[in-house]
């Protein structure tokens, strides 16, 4: 029985008619999945369904929303989160329009899958009645059979029933073999996975080195996950040194091995203890929480128990305690707790007479210094230690801090959210670790949080209160809100961080003169030249066209301007613009007119927004530094950003002049003829640019060039085709100008000649 | 010349040739032209193996490749060390004996390529007779010609010496003698010799078709290259194995860790999509084209890309046609990767307009490729576009007030109808790698996204607020059809009130009904219960109403002074909801009584009598 026969017939179907990207995914998506890349089936999987959906084909849907579990399942060991879509699925495939579909066989196995991982063990009876079921269906002709046969010996497995596993793999190879089909390298892992778990590891270990010296596509894909099982035999054979040998890095260990990797390395580190560091501690809490998320209950349950006996061989009783307390919670979630209980009550006590709280290496009051003072830093003792410090001083803001750095360190962000907010509640006008749990707070946009926190803090501390939501208001680019709050800030107190963040929410939202007004306030308040806080000036108030400011600003910066009143419009020679254009950014050439602003000169290419003549304010401080090499710093030229257009230059869409260039001369006088009528003209072709030579294809390609050119809206197209044709008449080549002949319709002919005869 | 052949002796090889050469010529190599390259990799090797074996010789290494189109031969000679009468019965009559591995493996020599025996016999797959003639250094006053049809029995004659090197002449096979075509030679050739270090002429051309150097071999002394030259010269070597697209900008591949792949990689000009797959990699190992479509060596994300390298730790499979997948293979492919993330980074850098290009042709690819590689992440968050309901935008476009809208929702729900009168962009989460892009992105630059689609994303969109229970029943009677009417606050303020089904509780339904015990299979199903059992689907949708919205806060005002018209305007917003309703699947409200309702409305504003 093929399964898979309707699949390539449809993928036909689609390519012919031009749905060939559907046809794609019908091969990426389980390759990707068979490849384990999770990524990229989660990047492609939504497309694959809505396409499935708008093509009103059920079984394709079916198809590839089977292959989306499979990925959660096989690779992110996904529990109780994919129980939904393993539901609906479910559903969905026996439906009378998506019934008759050969995949609704596996989406049937999709959700006995995810009960293996919610609780493997717990519902081990469930899964093996449906397989029964499945089987009683199909014989051993169809695929599923070999993967459903593998399904049922897992769940035997986890029912503790691995030797009857090994037993029925026989019967069903046999049952195979008997059809005239093979068994493939994954049948044959499985029943090497049976013979160990039946405490048989010497022999199992055999197989497995069977397995890694076969030549065949799949046994490839699997090698790697395969070596965490070898890992695992390995130790129990006491051969310690080559499990370790074995067991693949944890960066290449996806989370389907988690169980697997997290008991290898537990033993591998406890006969080399160097190995057993915090930076070990952290990856089995990355597992751990990995299927705490997924909610991988069982797996949860005794990753945590590991991580917890990890702990404690390296006196981190704190770690261990807290394992432990996730242990705990994810036992109350186990469907059967089978051997659970007992273990976790022999844990619990080897946490219990473990010493708690590791004494301080100096008094708490020292501690910091201490701390900063040492070198090669273990964050996860400092954290134990650090806790235990800030019990003793509840008010001491720097042992908080720092408690919190350690505990950032470490990977433990709730843990330090909520040292933080211990610490705030207990102490709402320490500011600085108000704006620590702020910046937290903001960082995961988590609103309630932020709420929570100013209503703690307003009675007390009121302006601190208002900077939460000016931060917060800042933070969600709403720009007068954060002027409201400062505003009440400054109201109560003279804020230097208030007037800058509500000058640049000002910035931001286009009120220029609100933010000179701040800025101005600022400059008045520092003794020193505060160079930063100038440029910004320079920026706000040529943004608000202030020039009396301008001028006196950059008089103090050392700025030498001609004029002494009036609008600042001066020739300060060339500049580079770098203009955002909808999350694109343009580099383009103008010339600086003023501390701050600049006429942009250089036409923009026929398919981008014209900023051509555009009088623009860009931020002073300039993008790169120049050169420390003196003479490349002659020909440096400073960019800036944009960041206000204060008179659009009006330009219409610009054209390309393209071909073998006249001499140096020659172009100049184009040029200047060209911007003597006020239109824009732009060498955009680097020396090396060159075009065929139509008297010798073959042989020396001539010196090319490429311009573009702009005029005003007003100009109408014709003159400057008439204007170009009269100034180009005489230089030793002719040059295109195809896309504006064809535009005002005249020469078109002879462009496309030009363009066809010089290679263009 | 018959007199000449002093020493005509039969022999045979000592292996049976016969299945060997239908295996050969049917499955080791799949392309005939593969046999070619064997053959001038043996001379090659020749040669190289008099440089490591005659120290006194200093003569021009040369190999030619000439080809008779009209009598179908080609010959292929060589200025190498030549073979003695007894190396021809060891090497060329003994299938596995190579004595150039023997001489790698003495040397340590990485330029030795061939396995001399097997490569030889691979002319057979090609010719109905080869002849050799050969006179060794060892041996210069001798020459021998090796002569068969079949490479099983082949005669040895002595035969005046000629210079010291070799000559192998194929009669070619009817289906081959294209081949000795000189087109076909420069095709085949320019692509397999290009990286050859003795010059392979081709006919009687001047220059050797291995004449240009690849850009990343300079000799130690040579001066630095100017950088705009280099870029120009990669692009043109790269275009050299990119045969359906243009190299818009290359990437250095330089030795690291356990790799010792040197070449360039680049981007191709050609549009793609997010699962678009063309990524090409020609692979030489010792200086010979082994594969030219490595592509697995190059990462899954990065169909965009093309590339050539060279590697003297990576090893033929016996086919010659393949690479094993061994520790040094997955060196080069955490080196190719490396290269490739870092060379992306410097084309962002440095080469603005390449870079531009980049992302104009691959924004799709380049969204999956983001997802599987953090540094990429970091790189293209904001030079990316996003395909949302207001055309490709930058996913910092998309943040208004501090969220950003993700639509995951199938198409025609009330989402759609949402956002159309809210106005925001919002992205579309049914097309390639937006919605885990756009969940990383907030995670790096912040902003909340809000799912719209899922249960948690909807309810995100409404802010619930409380009214007595008296005004909820009423608006309970005269709104709603079975929903539960949750009083709210929403964007737009024009909205009035919009319906939003519970899709588990539908699911809850489903699953529990007879039908589901009929189609489902028992256990399966008991499966899928326990996990429903879970929901509470008492509510199967819910009816938003906006507190915001002027005609609810009129409506309410009126119901709380007992105004006539109460009613009556409360069932022109039912109406309204039925009619916004009517384009979802599972809107059963009855959409011509709510016209007929809206009639009645018109008809009493108008002053009309109504029915």
């Amino acid at each position: 029985m093929n399964i898979w026969a309707w699949v390539s017939r449809l993928q036909e179907d689609l390519r012919e008619a031009g749905h060939g990207r559907v046809a794609d995914l019908i091969d990426r998506i389980p390759d990707d999945v068979n490849n384990r890349r999770p990524d990229r089936v989660a990047a492609a999987l939504p497309e694959a369904i809505a396409a499935a959906r708008s093509l009103d084909n059920p079984w394709l849907e079916v198809f590839f929303r089977h292959w989306g579990l499979q990925g959660r399942m096989e690779i992110l060991s996904e529990g109780e989160i994919a129980l939904q879509e393993a539901s609906s699925l479910l559903e969905f495939a026996h439906r009378k329009e998506a019934r008759e579909c050969p995949q609704s066989v596996c989406v049937t196995q999709d959700i006995a899958g995810c009960y293996a991982n919610v609780d493997g063990p717990g519902w081990a009876a469930e899964r093996l009645a449906v397989c029964e079921e499945t089987l009683a269906r199909i014989d051993p002709t169809w695929p599923c059979f070999d993967c459903i046969s593998r399904e049922y010996a897992i769940a035997l497995q986890d029912a503790g029933r691995a030797p009857e596993a090994v037993a029925y793999l026989d019967r069903q190879a046999a049952a195979l073999s008997e059809a005239g089909e093979e068994t493939g390298p994954r049948f044959r892992w499985q029943q090497a996975q049976a013979v160990w778990l039946s405490a048989r590891p010497a022999e199992a270990l055999a197989l497995y080195e069977a397995l890694d010296g076969l030549e065949h596509e799949q046994a490839e894909e699997d090698r790697t996950r395969r070596a965490v099982d070898r890992a695992c035999i390995l130790v129990e054979l006491g051969r310690l040194d080559e499990a370790h040998s074995f067991l693949p890095s944890w960066d290449e260990t996806q989370p389907g091995q988690y169980d697997g990797w997290t008991a290898a390395a537990l033993a591998i580190a406890g006969y080399q203890r160097e190995l057993n560091t915090w930076r070990l501690g952290a990856q089995f809490q990355e597992a751990v929480d990995h299927m705490v998320r997924v909610g991988a209950h069982r797996k949860a349950f005794r990753i945590a128990e590991r991580q917890a006996r990890l702990a404690l061989a390296r006196d981190a009783t704190w770690t261990a305690a807290r394992a432990l307390a996730v242990a705990q919670s994810q036992l109350t979630l186990l469907r059967a707790p089978l051997d659970a209980p007992a273990s976790l009550e022999q844990l619990t006590a080897a946490v219990a007479e473990a010493p708690r709280g590791a004494a301080l290496p100096v008094p708490a009051e020292a501690l910091v210094d201490h701390l900063k003072r040492q070198e090669g830093r273990d964050p996860e003792k400092e954290a134990q230690w650090l806790l235990g410090a800030c019990l003793e001083r509840p008010d001491d803001s720097e042992l908080a801090l720092m408690a919190d750095e350690a505990l950032s360190a470490c990977g433990l962000e709730r843990e330090s959210s909520r040292h933080l907010w211990r610490f705030v509640e207990a102490n709402p006008t320490a500011r600085r670790l108000v704006y620590r749990l702020l910046d937290r707070l903001l960082k995961v946009s988590d609103d309630a949080g932020v709420e929570r926190l100013v209503a703690l803090i307003d009675p007390l501390d009121p302006p601190a209160a208002h900077w939460c939501r000016a931060c917060r208001a800042h933070h969600q680019e709403r720009w007068a809100e954060v002027g409201e709050h400062a505003a009440r800030i400054l109201a109560l107190e003279d804020a230097e961080a208030a007037r800058r963040l509500w000058a640049s929410a000002a910035m931001a939202g286009k009120d220029f003169s609100t933010a000179v007004r701040l800025r101005k306030e600022l400059e008045a308040r520092s003794s020193e030249l505060d160079r930063d806080l100038c440029f910004d000036l320079l920026t706000a108030a040529s943004a608000d066209q202030d020039w009396e400011t301008v001028r006196r600003i950059a008089a103090r910066m050392g700025m030498e301007l001609d004029g002494t009143e009036g609008v600042v419009e001066e020739d300060w020679g060339p500049v580079l613009m770098s203009i955002d254009e909808e999350g694109e950014s343009r580099t383009c050439f103008g010339r600086r007119t003023g501390p701050a602003t600049a006429r942009i000169v250089e036409p923009a290419p026929p398919d981008r927004v014209q900023h051509c003549g555009d009088w623009v304010v860009f931020d002073a401080t300039p993008m790169e530094e120049p050169p420390v090499d003196e003479e490349a710093r002659k020909e440096f030229v400073y960019t800036y950003r944009a960041v206000h257009t204060l008179q659009p230059g009006e330009f219409a869409p610009g054209w390309v002049v393209d071909g073998a260039g006249p001499d140096a001369e020659s172009y100049e006088r184009f040029r200047d003829a060209l911007r003597s009528e006020g239109w824009a003209c732009w060498i955009v072709s680097s020396d090396e640019y060159a075009v065929t030579d139509p008297k010798n294809p073959e042989g020396e390609r001539l010196p090319g060039i490429l311009v573009l050119v702009a005029t005003p809206k007003d100009t109408p197209d014709l003159e400057l085709h008439r204007a170009l044709k009269k100034l180009t008449r005489p230089w030793p080549h002719p040059v295109s100008w195809l896309a504006l002949a064809e535009r005002v319709g005249a020469d078109v002919d002879h462009h496309r000649g030009v363009v066809e005869r010089y290679g263009l | 010349m018959a007199s000449l052949e002093l020493m005509p002796s039969t022999f045979t090889t000592q292996v049976d040739l016969g299945g060997l050469m239908a295996v050969l010529g049917q499955h080791l190599y799949s392309t005939p032209v593969v046999a070619l390259r064997e053959l001038v990799q043996n001379a090659h090797d020749s040669l190289r193996r008099r440089r490591l074996e005659d120290g006194e010789w200093r003569g021009e290494g040369r190999i030619g490749v000439q080809g008779d189109p009209a009598r179908g031969i080609l010959r292929i000679t060589d200025t190498g060390a030549g073979l003695t009468d007894h190396e021809i019965h060891a090497y060329l009559a003994t299938v596995g004996v190579s004595y150039t591995r023997s001489l790698r493996e003495q040397t340590h020599s990485e330029e030795l390529m061939g396995l001399f025996g097997l490569g030889f016999l691979s002319a057979f797959v090609l010719a109905e007779e080869v002849t050799l003639t050969t006179t060794s250094y060892q041996r210069p006053g001798q020459g021998w010609r090796y002569r068969s049809a079949d490479g099983k029995s082949y005669r040895l004659l002595e035969v005046p010496p000629r210079p010291v090197g070799t000559e192998v002449e194929l009669v070619l096979r009817e289906p081959f003698r294209q081949l000795a075509e000189p087109g076909a030679l420069s095709r085949v050739l320019g692509k397999y010799c290009v990286l050859l270090s003795e010059p392979v002429y081709l006919g009687q051309a001047p220059v050797p078709i291995n004449a240009v150097p690849p850009p990343w071999r300079r000799q130690p002394d040579e001066p630095l290259e100017h950088p705009v030259q280099l870029r120009r010269r990669r692009l043109a070597f790269a275009s050299l194995f990119e045969g359906r697209f243009e190299p818009i900008c290359a990437m250095p591949v330089e030795p690291t860790g356990s790799s010792d792949a040197r070449g360039l990689l680049w981007v191709q000009d050609g549009s793609t999509y997010g699962t678009s797959d063309n990524r090409n990699l020609s692979v030489f190992v010792r200086g010979m084209l082994l594969d030219d479509d490595a592509r697995d060596l190059l990462p899954a994300w990065a169909g965009f890309v093309g590339g050539v390298i060279e590697s003297n730790r990576l090893t033929p499979t016996a086919s010659r046609e393949d690479l094993q997948r061994d520790g040094s293979y997955r060196g080069v492919q955490e080196a190719l990767r490396e290269a490739l993330v870092g060379g992306l980074a410097n084309v962002a850098r440095e080469d603005p307009h390449g870079w531009r290009r980049v992302l104009a042709r691959h924004n799709e690819a380049l969204l999956g490729a983001a997802l599987c590689d953090p540094r990429l992440f970091q790189l293209l968050a904001d030079d990316l576009r996003i395909p949302t309901s207001q055309g490709e935008l930058p996913a910092r476009s998309l943040r208004v007030n501090g969220r950003l809208h993700l639509a995951l929702g199938s198409a025609g729900g009330f989402e759609e109808m949402l956002f159309r009168s809210l106005r925001v962009p919002v992205a579309r989460g049914d097309r390639f790698g937006v919605a885990p892009f756009l969940r990383q992105w907030v995670a790096l630059r912040g902003g909340k996204l809000i799912e719209v689609g899922t249960e948690q994303g909807n309810r995100q969109l409404f802010t619930p607020e409380t009214l007595p229970d008296t005004e909820v029943e009423w608006l309970t009677a005269h709104l709603a059809d079975g929903e539960q009417v949750v009083p709210a606050r929403f964007a737009p303020r024009e909205l009035p009130l919009v319906v939003v089904p519970d899709r588990e509780a539908e699911l809850k339904r489903r699953l529990g009904s007879d039908e589901a015990d009929q189609r489902i299979s028992v256990a399966a199903l008991r499966l899928a219960r326990a996990f429903t059992s879970g929901i509470d689907g008492s509510v199967r949708a819910r009816l938003y109403v906006n507190l915001e919205n002027p005609a609810v806060e009129v409506l309410l005002q009126a119901h709380r002074e007992a105004r006539p018209g109460a009613t009556g305007a409360a069932r022109v917003l039912w109406a309204l909801k039925a009619i916004m309703a009517a384009g979802a699947e599972e809107s059963q409200l009855d959409l011509n009584g709510a016209l007929a309702e809206i009639g009645r409305a018109v008809q009493a504003l108008a002053g009309g009598r109504t029915a």
